[in-house]
């Protein structure tokens, strides 16, 4: 048994419990998601928020952060608090990769989960008329 | 030439790597913080919020100002980035180009009032930006391209 892994969704604004809706209806509600939503009261500072999870850090945890944009503030801040810890941070995230690595096999080593995850997800984000398109003219040959 | 100079608190994110950046058609982004060019893990993390297309400069105060007034700058869209009132005046001192501001966010601290919700001033900020509006530079407050610009002059 390895370290217990731990999921964060940090958004700008109400994406991240939005998402985790989301989520409790497709794979149902699970332990170790939580979620961080930045600037939703605008001049309040994310680092408080950010330094009281990652300061609950225990010896044995393993932690994957999702954030919503890489060059955001979120992901900026998130570097910072998180480097020389046992911490993976996926940038600019979706539904499908959220869905993956949170189903994965817990014994299996996060770095290889995400890896896979994030092809699975770059081949869930298709322009859908074209995706039919392609299969109208394959069908017409 | 400078197509934007911003007080920003977050210096590189979302707002100014997606919504400034192509508005203004900025090739180069400045950011002029000496706590930021002497810190390489700092720079490394803005390094990765680059826009594609863009080239990031960090440097400290009086290499940027050094920087902005060589004719080695002239030819490229600037968008300069500070994090504080001061600094931004002590390059509006030191570089005449910069004859507008835009405050686009300032976190409150001990000792800060709000002007908006994005920007909050002390009373030494208070005294910098009445020197700076003496001297006829434009302070603006917009979060976005798209907001409207809200004067500080009204505000304070």
């Amino acid at each position: 048994m390895g370290a217990t892994r731990k999921f964060l969704i940090a958004t700008h604004g109400a994406f991240a419990k939005g998402i985790k809706s989301s989520l409790d209806i497709i794979i149902g509600p699970m332990e170790n998601v939580f979620t961080l939503q930045a600037y939703i009261d605008e001049n309040k500072p994310i680092e408080a928020d950010l330094a009281g999870i990652m300061g609950n850090i225990q010896p044995g945890e393993e932690w994957v952060i999702f954030s919503d944009l890489l060059g955001g503030s979120i992901t900026n801040q998130v570097l910072q608090h998180t480097v020389g810890r046992n911490v993976h941070i996926v940038a600019g995230f979706n539904l499908p990769v959220l869905i993956d690595v949170l189903m994965a096999d817990m014994d299996s080593p996060a770095a290889e989960v995400i890896e896979q995850a994030i092809i699975q997800a770059k081949e869930q984000l298709v322009y859908v008329n074209q995706l039919i398109n392609q299969r109208k003219s394959e069908s017409d040959q | 030439m400078i197509k934007l100079t911003r007080i920003d608190d977050r210096l590189l994110h979302g707002q100014v790597a997606f919504t400034w950046t192509p508005a203004l058609g900025i090739d180069s982004l400045l950011i002029a913080n000496d706590k930021t060019a002497k810190d390489s893990f700092l720079k490394l993390t803005f390094g990765l919020a680059k826009p594609p297309g863009t080239q990031l400069l960090i440097k400290s105060l009086a290499e940027a100002a050094a920087f902005l007034q060589d004719e080695k700058s002239a030819h490229l869209k600037i968008l300069l980035l500070v994090t504080t009132v001061k600094e931004a005046s002590f390059l509006a001192g030191e570089v005449p180009e910069i004859r507008s501001i835009n405050f686009g966010g300032i976190r409150g601290k001990e000792g800060s009032r709000l002007l908006t919700k994005a920007i909050a001033v002390t009373d030494g900020d208070i005294m910098l930006i009445k020197e700076m509006l003496g001297k006829g530079i434009e302070l603006e407050i917009r979060q976005v391209p798209t907001d409207s610009k809200q004067l500080i002059e009204h505000l304070i």
